[in-house]
């Protein structure tokens, strides 16, 4: 073999080792999640990688993370789910409503004396699971299309919310709240342990057993799905009832971490929801992403916000950078694949 | 699957149906101050053909205390009044606000309270709505419009002065230098942006005074928990928050988080100025928590607003364009002051007072709308 004929094979395998290296989904999510990090450390003078800046970010991500990881579900079987963020604020009223023990109620959805916390709790997922079940039965079996669904629901919700709440802020809330949204254990933030804790039986569940496989195989060729033998409409029906169960239980730790109920905590969880699953390299046609990328696209984001927000970023500029932010993502991600 | 869609159903109802049981005996304790006072409105809302007159109600929103809180002391002073109120909801967006205008046109109502989306959005169908007999009054922002009726508002440029000159004091008092978080609400909305100017009109130039602003937290409370949570922990020079809009529960939990929730007077106290007077920030002036407020509140600016649709609609009398009320500042001591909006949570609407003529005396603000009366 001469030396340039070795050389040229060298080349070819120092190419084809990126490749690989770029070809696994969540390496290069990694990359980018280091680069940021280490982009932010510089600009904000270490402020950013502080161990108690770190567990702030984390804390500012879980809520938002464990909605992305309800969505995941739903993008995997090609559904979408746009009620996530109405149903995580009808959930928080309610709970907000039921635990709160100051002052006289506030409208018929409050009853006279403050429900056992460990009821108002249960209601609160019962909730999330019964509405996620109501978008999985006119999905799967209704065949009507989840955008729509999912919008007009998350519409209800809204108008649901302000029926309960008449548009008050409700506190006084029950103090074991608390210790889910201000608790801490073994020095890590609570939320951060219950999105931790979401995130490892979600991927236990999507990766060994026969029901996260056939989510993926529904997503990926619903037909094909079908023709093996797999229960199509269970599986998005199930999909949704997770996703639905996610959005509470997001509610729940936003309930927690406010100590404070209002159909104005939070904005636009359904479509961060959806932005964190689509960094994290989910394709929203369905069938591909990992969990592992759902969580590092949430992380992502957070970071970002966090970062800037550490830095005092001209505000003008925040939405600015988030949005090119996930263009280069999507961008990078769709190159890759091709 | 209907072993668990039935099951589930079955639950949600029964939980349902035992919650609307169990919240109809609801007997509100009424909070002690400040007494009803009599209803000089009576009979002022019903025409001479028996029929009462019809208004209506336009918010921006109505996902916020302050505004639920506007809404029934209109609903409140026009009921009295014998009149009716019906409420729309513009949702931030314009579009629907110019629809929702159309609509009221159209259904021929005697006239209308509005508190617009933004200043531009609503002038034109305001014009509209006035050509056609219907007058609009505004409060909070001003619409632009030539053919206004009258606009109501606590001078939101006055309430960041106010701001700004409780923390210049504060800096002269104690010669301690500030750096303040100066938390946007939104910087979309013009009475922010007024709130922003006045309060730098007073604190920018000030050698012991810093102010770095925040994103915007469009008055939602999780993400002025995430702002003050993050800058707070990663600039330990941070002392003082100005909040110029109701999210007190949200940035409080940030500072608790960081550890920085401290009582006035305690070591590493952030000092906090914030409006507009919601019960959550009453209640941590009580606590010791913030220091002060700004009163920003909807219901001064809805009284004068059914003032001047009462007079102008039912009585036939002439109104003044404007009314800009100085914004007062409240302080530890002065919680329990009569006509908070922030103390009135709980308290029936029917028995809520209608503000009178010499409160407004004793703010200094002489032009304003007498009360109407029949």
């Amino acid at each position: 073999m001469t030396k340039a004929t070795e050389q040229a094979v060298d080349s070819k395998k120092v190419r084809n080792r990126v490749r690989r290296i770029f070809g696994y989904e969540n390496t290069i999510l990694a990359i980018i999640l280091i680069v940021i990090t280490a982009v932010l450390a510089i600009f904000s003078k270490g402020r950013t990688v502080t161990r108690a800046n770190i567990f702030n970010m984390l804390l500012n991500t879980s809520v938002r993370g464990i909605a992305s990881i309800g969505q995941l579900f739903v993008i995997l079987t090609a559904g979408i789910d746009l009620s996530v963020g109405g149903l995580a604020i009808f959930a928080t009223c309610l709970g907000g409503l039921w635990t709160t023990t100051g002052g006289s109620p506030v409208s018929a959805w409050q009853p006279v004396n403050s429900l056992p916390f460990g009821l108002a709790v249960f209601l609160m997922m019962i909730i999330g699971i019964g509405f996620g079940a109501f978008n999985g039965v006119f999905v799967s079996r209704l065949r009507v299309p989840p955008l729509i669904i999912t919008l007009a629901l998350s519409q209800i919700l809204a108008g649901l919310s302000y029926n309960a709440t008449q548009g008050y802020t409700i506190f006084n809330l029950h103090p074991a709240l608390n210790f889910f949204g201000m608790g801490r254990v073994g020095g890590m933030p609570v939320p951060v342990i219950v999105f931790v804790a979401v995130a490892v039986v979600a991927y236990f569940v999507l990766h060994y057993t026969t029901f996260g496989r056939s989510v993926y195989a529904t997503g990926g060729n619903p037909v094909s799905s079908w023709l093996s033998g797999l229960n199509v409409p269970r599986i998005l029906f199930s999909s949704y009832i997770i996703c639905g169960f996610l959005a509470a239980l997001s509610g729940f730790i936003l309930l927690a971490r406010m100590m404070a109920a209002s159909m104005n905590a939070i904005k636009g969880l359904e479509l961060d929801s959806i932005a964190a699953v689509v960094v994290g390299g989910v394709s929203l046609a369905g069938g591909r992403g990992t969990l592992v990328g759902v969580v590092l696209g949430t992380i992502i984001l957070g970071a970002i916000n966090n970062g800037m927000n550490v830095m005092a970023v001209n505000p003008a500029y925040q939405d600015i950078v988030k949005g090119v932010i996930i263009i280069v993502a999507v961008t990078i991600d769709m190159i890759r694949r091709r | 699957m209907k072993k668990i869609v039935i099951p589930l159903l079955a639950l949600v109802t029964v939980v349902s149906i035992i919650f609307a049981g169990c919240t109809q005996s609801a007997t509100p304790s009424v909070p002690s101050e400040p007494e009803p006072v009599l209803n000089p409105y009576e009979g002022l809302g019903i025409k001479t053909d028996g029929t009462p007159y019809r208004f209506a109600h336009v918010p921006l929103f109505l996902y916020n205390e302050w505004v639920a809180m506007g809404h029934g002391y209109l609903m409140s002073a026009f009921e009295r009044a014998g009149a009716t109120i019906d409420l729309f909801n513009s949702n931030l967006d314009a579009a629907v606000e110019m629809a929702t205008l159309q609509d009221i046109q159209a259904n021929e109502y005697d006239g209308i309270a509005i508190l617009p989306v933004d200043s531009a959005s609503a002038g034109a169908s305001i014009d509209s709505l006035w050509a056609a007999g219907i007058p609009a009054v505004s409060w909070d922002y001003k619409p632009a419009s030539d053919n206004l009726l009258c606009h109501c508002e606590e001078d939101q440029y006055l309430l960041g002065q106010v701001g700004g000159q409780f923390f210049v004091d504060y800096v002269e008092r104690t010669g301690e230098p500030l750096k303040i978080l100066e938390l946007w609400a939104s910087m979309a909305q013009d009475g922010c942006i007024r709130r922003h100017n006045g309060f730098h009109s007073v604190v920018d130039g000030n050698p012991l005074i810093t102010v770095v602003e925040s994103a915007p937290t469009n008055h939602a409370l999780e993400p002025a928990q995430t702002i003050v949570l993050d800058q707070f922990s990663a600039d330990p020079e941070l002392n003082a928050l100005w909040a110029m809009a109701d999210t007190y529960e949200g940035y409080t939990q940030g500072l608790a988080f960081c550890d920085r929730r401290i009582r006035i007077g305690d070591p590493g106290h952030v000092v906090i100025f914030t409006g507009p007077g919601e019960p959550g920030a009453l209640q941590a002036l009580r606590d010791g928590i913030v220091d002060a407020v700004g009163s920003m509140s909807c219901w001064v600016e809805c009284d004068l607003v059914s003032k001047a649709l009462l007079t102008y609609v039912c009585l036939g009398e002439d109104v003044p364009s404007e009314q800009f009320v100085p914004p007062i500042m409240i302080g530890p001591d002065d919680t329990e002051q009569p006509y908070l909006y922030g103390n009135m949570r709980g308290i029936p609407f029917d028995d809520w007072p209608i503000i009178p003529d010499e409160y407004y005396e004793s703010r200094g603000f002489s032009d304003y709308i007498p009360t109407p009366s029949k």
